[in-house]
């Protein structure tokens, strides 16, 4: 696809804060559905790696074995390389190998009194760039477990590319903001209140970009939401510039996806599935 | 007990088309497409396309069952073109807009790169950097930021999408 120049009618983009860890931007001269599936892209679809399968070797802490898998699960793992992992399921090898997944190591005995307290970047990795977030060497992650003396646990933890359709865990999002319209004015809400909507009702802070409508003027049912303000926040795995980005592409893999299977089966005829129950 | 796997949701077992198309008996130039392992990420923006098409007398969709990972996209034409090939269109014209925007949110990053950006340099300094996806050219079209992005050449072109 050769030179297609940017529609000056097209979508805009302004960035109004980036930082480590969020985005603040507003997107316009698009439609609400666009900018929804950007919104639920980024949440559900976009693939990070994440701890999927614990191997117990020794765990006699306080922790069952499955609660302790779960939370080395929920740890977020850096994911900017996640691009040059295979699915495991699309993946040639057996079990697992190098090309869909990193393997963590962790064993840790509490041999002093007093409580060790285990954090999640002694997660030893096999795969120098996917590791345990942190946000520099003073942060040591989150706490996984505590050691009394005598206690100890020794695992070897399989970490897969996945994504949060699948389990939240995989999820790069920790939250993301989605407003339109701040002043109502295309009346979408219809505020429930005591004496004031305007005093009950505390405008957000992207009610100074827009301005409100005259409250006599005739009413534009035919207006649509055309400006959408977006608070991208991350949990550390992806950068947010990196999820937006991402986000785009992986709705451009599914279309063109769908491009495909179109082009499969020209003639409706032969693919009428009117016995045939649709859900496989 | 009932409860499907939840990576039925996105992948596509043997044999399983991907869409599947269904003529209705009733109308002309109707047909309906049954999109396998799809939901209202894409179903509302390709339903949405197809109502901008004015040759598109009927577009909508729905989920028939939340637990049965199907959508279901009802489509009718008039005589001058056929549903597939709106939906080809639809389909191409989304490409497109996704494209834009990622063209938009790249200029906007390139921007805030820019020396005349220096309260917001800092912190998107260390926070800049795709990590792997690619060159950071951009389109030389002007986002509002007024032209000081002319003369550089190039554009993202990360995108590996077999047509």
């Amino acid at each position: 696809m050769d030179g297609h120049v940017n529609d000056p009618n097209g979508p805009r983009i302004r960035i109004r804060h980036l930082d480590e860890n969020s985005i603040d931007f507003v997107l316009s001269n698009t439609h609400l559905s666009v900018a929804n599936s950007l919104r639920r892209t980024m949440i559900a679809e976009v693939p990070t790696m994440a701890i999927d399968l614990v191997e117990f070797h020794d765990n006699t802490s306080m922790l069952v074995d499955e609660y302790l898998a779960h939370r080395l699960g929920m740890v977020p793992l850096t994911s900017h390389t996640v691009d040059e992992f295979k699915l495991t399921r699309d993946c040639t090898c057996t079990d697992y190998c190098k090309e869909c997944s990193v393997e963590f190591n962790l064993h840790v005995k509490c041999t002093e009194e007093g409580t060790r307290t285990v954090y999640s970047t002694e997660l030893i990795s096999s795969n120098k760039d996917v590791s345990p977030v942190s946000e520099g060497p003073d942060d040591k992650g989150i706490i996984l477990l505590k050691l009394r003396k005598g206690q100890e646990i020794n695992i070897h933890c399989i970490a897969k590319k996945g994504v949060a359709k699948e389990h939240a865990k995989w999820s790069p999002c920790a939250a993301v903001g989605f407003e339109y319209d701040p002043h109502n004015n295309l009346r979408h809400l219809d505020y429930w209140f005591e004496k004031s909507v305007k005093n009950e009702w505390p405008l957000s802070k992207n009610a100074e970009e827009e301005m409100e409508n005259d409250p006599d003027a005739h009413f534009d049912f035919k207006a649509e939401p055309t400006t959408f303000y977006f608070n991208v926040e991350t949990v550390g795995s992806l950068k947010p510039q990196s999820l937006v980005y991402m986000a785009t592409r992986v709705l451009q893999e599914k279309l063109g996806g769908l491009q495909l299977a179109l082009d499969e089966d020209q003639n409706p005829e032969s693919n009428a599935m009117d016995d045939a129950e649709p859900w496989v | 007990m009932n409860a499907p796997e939840r990576f039925e949701m996105f992948t596509l077992p043997e044999g399983v088309r991907k869409i599947s198309i269904v003529k209705d008996p009733k109308m002309a130039n109707c047909l309906q497409f049954n999109i396998q392992r799809e939901d209202h990420t894409i179903a509302n923006i390709l339903r949405y396309q197809l109502l901008k098409n004015p040759l598109v007398l009927f577009a909508a969709y729905r989920s028939p069952h939340p637990l049965e990972y199907f959508i279901e996209l009802k489509v009718q034409t008039t005589g001058k073109t056929t549903p597939i090939e709106v939906m080809r269109e639809s389909i191409q014209s989304l490409m497109i807009e996704y494209g834009n925007i990622r063209s938009a949110f790249d200029a906007e990053i390139y921007r805030l790169d820019a020396p005349s950006n220096e309260d917001t340099r800092r912190t998107a300094r260390a926070a800049t950097g795709y990590g792997g996806f690619g060159s950071m050219d951009t389109q030389s079209a002007s986002f509002g930021s007024g032209g000081d992005m002319g003369g550089r050449g190039g554009r993202t072109d990360d995108v590996d999408i077999d047509f």
